[in-house]
């Protein structure tokens, strides 16, 4: 899939600072499943996700505030701290009381905040090679948060200095359409602004605060790590399976920080096995919006897998 | 991590932080935007801008004029003009064929609201600069009567982020579609609106190959010159408050001769992009919801002196 292919699934919602883009299928299941991207990325990291888990569940992949096709003016907070209100915000707007979170990067670090301070929104947690504690901002988003970047460097030099940090991320070469695709709503002078805004608000604060309140953490968590990210290195992963109860910790190996590109089929099957084995409360309210459902005959239950032609679809 | 070792970043901190000399103009610009109330810089002001002294001297002549309501009921004035004149010359029916989705639909539809916006005043400005500029020397200033009334600073709310791709683009298709507008509008640049539309290229494929034979028919530079006369006459009183003194300008080795021109070819060329883009917005609305301005202003005039 493209990224204007992806672009086109997109739906829009109105929040009170401006726009969401988001991604949706499988509107008609009870249970939802949220993915959240990370830096400098969109939506689009989790494509192949999205059609196959909208199979079985509601999956709903929004572009943060500041991000992807998400509203980039410069006008409002991207901190992370407003990005989790914007989010409840969405669930609201979208009627999903509650969901699992499945977030890489700063999203990951921004499902710590959702589990930590809007913890009966959140049923579990799958966090892949995210940001913790003081693991961010690395040392180029530091430099690229900077306000004079805007004047010091054009478009172009900002995609090429992006693309060559994302390399970083894969095992192998990843393809020049691939980045491209990744990079394409930072591609214009007001994406580039809005990139550096984001870099900008990128706050280690804003994850060594919740240390204290992890070990209080009720909802059920995977750890997916590329072991050998050079972003977020390992140690960070055992440091938050020590801290976070009802943790599991799975290592993927021949992997980077882009792990959910690099090896997508482990990465679903171990999301899925963790799905089924961590069950939601039945006595939970099901999502508004699936009663008038419940007189459709029962489908044949689907498997979540990656056929390899979907996958490089 | 190591960064790349030949775009060391903080080479280019040590350029901009210590050079203070583009700030002036920076600052203008946010100006700018803040008083024409746009979530982008235009070219027309970018252009501009490219001789600092000329842009500073005329901001500062300008700016109480396009911050006055009289500026902005006049440019609401034009707006329904073009509108009226659009709505005879056909229609795009561009949309419909096309599967945008939620998301895209959005964005153009906000982003052909934001040019139905300020090309009317962009337009408005150009036949006021043009004016003052093919001026031998300045005139005295005549004082207005009344008070001026300020409409509110900064851009509407809702107002999209005014985004452009960077040109020439990369793609070959694309980029054989922007020449074709370019050549087609008769002028040295694709304008700017269509390196927004750019940002949907089969958007922009689409529109354009049903636009352009309205363009090409003879009713369309009819309606772009009525157009024109109209932005004329409703600059003219809002001219005579407007002066740009010289000295400065020549001072600074600058060229108003070069703003001149700059500004009858917009003069020239913006009518034609008011009314493109309206077409292509009547894809979205109908001709009596555009003749309202998307982002209407309270302009209720008041009495007093101009200071």
């Amino acid at each position: 899939m493209t990224w204007l292919e992806y672009q086109n699934r997109q739906k829009i919602a109105e929040l009170a600072d401006g726009f969401m883009s988001y991604a949706e299928g499988g509107r008609e299941h009870n249970e939802t499943l949220i993915f959240l991207h990370g830096i400098p990325t969109w939506g689009y990291m989790w494509k192949d996700y999205l059609h196959v888990f909208s199979r079985t569940r509601r999956v709903i992949v929004p572009d943060l505030m500041g991000y992807g096709f998400s509203d980039k003016r410069d006008v409002f907070d991207r901190s992370l701290a407003r990005q989790a209100s914007y989010l409840v915000e969405l669930m609201d707007q979208l009627q999903v009381k509650s969901a699992t979170f499945i977030a890489h990067d700063l999203g990951g670090g921004l499902a710590l905040r959702l589990a930590t301070e809007y913890a009966s929104r959140v049923d579990r947690l799958v966090l892949v090679n995210t940001v913790s504690y003081d693991s961010w901002p690395i040392e180029l988003m530091l430099q690229l948060g900077h306000p004079r970047v805007e004047r010091a460097l054009p478009t172009s030099a900002v995609r090429q200095l992006l693309k060559w940090a994302m390399r970083q991320g894969f095992t192998s070469r990843p393809s020049g359409e691939l980045l491209d695709d990744i990079l394409r709503p930072y591609s214009t002078e007001t994406g580039k602004l809005s990139l550096i805004r984001n870099a900008s608000a990128l706050n280690t604060n804003l994850t060594t605060e919740l240390t204290p309140k992890l070990p209080s953490m009720q909802a059920p968590t995977l750890l997916l790590w590329g072991v050998d990210d050079r972003f977020q290195p390992s140690y960070y992963a055992r440091r938050l399976q020590d801290d976070i109860p009802n943790c599991e910790l799975v290592r993927i190996e021949g992997a980077r920080h882009f792990v959910m590109l690099e090896q997508p089929q482990q990465m679903i099957r171990e999301i899925s096995r963790f799905l089924v084995q961590n069950p939601i409360d039945k006595s939970q309210k099901p999502a508004i919006g699936t009663d008038e459902n419940l007189s459709k005959p029962k489908r044949k239950k689907k498997k979540d897998t990656l056929s390899p032609g979907e996958l490089h679809a | 991590m190591r960064l790349m070792p030949d775009l060391k970043l903080t080479n280019y901190f040590r350029r901009t932080l210590f050079n203070e000399s583009g700030l002036e103009t920076e600052s203008l610009l946010y100006d700018v935007r803040q008083t024409l109330r746009v979530t982008g810089t235009t070219s027309l002001f970018e252009k501009l801008s490219e001789q600092p002294v000329v842009f500073r001297e005329t901001w500062t002549a300008l700016k109480p004029i396009l911050s006055s309501t009289e500026f902005e009921q006049a440019a609401d004035e034009l707006r329904e003009e073009a509108v009226d004149l659009a709505a005879r010359l056909g229609h795009v029916h561009a949309v419909k064929p096309l599967d945008l989705g939620e998301s895209r639909a959005h964005h153009i539809e906000a982003s052909l609201r934001l040019y139905h916006y300020i090309l009317p005043k962009l337009l408005l400005t150009a036949c006021l600069l043009e004016r003052e500029f093919g001026l031998s020397r300045p005139h005295a200033i005549k004082p207005l009567d009344r008070e001026i009334k300020r409409i509110p600073r900064g851009a509407p709310a809702r107002m999209i982020a005014l985004e452009k791709i960077d040109l020439p683009p990369a793609d070959r298709e694309l980029r054989q579609s922007l020449e074709d507008v370019r050549s087609t509008l008769g002028l040295n640049e694709v304008p700017e609106e269509f390196a927004t539309l750019a940002l949907w290229p089969d958007y922009l494929q689409a529109s354009w190959k049903n636009l352009k034979p309205l363009i090409q028919d003879a009713k369309f530079p009819a309606a772009a010159n009525q157009l024109r006369t109209k932005a004329q006459l409703l600059a003219e009183p809002l001219a005579i408050s407007l002066t740009v003194p010289r000295k400065n300008i020549e001072d600074a080795d600058e060229s108003i001769d070069a703003a001149s021109t700059q500004m009858r070819a917009w003069v020239q060329t913006l009518p034609s992009s008011v009314l493109n883009i309206i077409l292509l917005d009547l894809d979205w609305h109908k001709p009596r919801e555009l003749r309202a301005s998307p982002f209407r202003v309270e302009t209720k005039k008041s009495e007093g002196v101009l200071q």
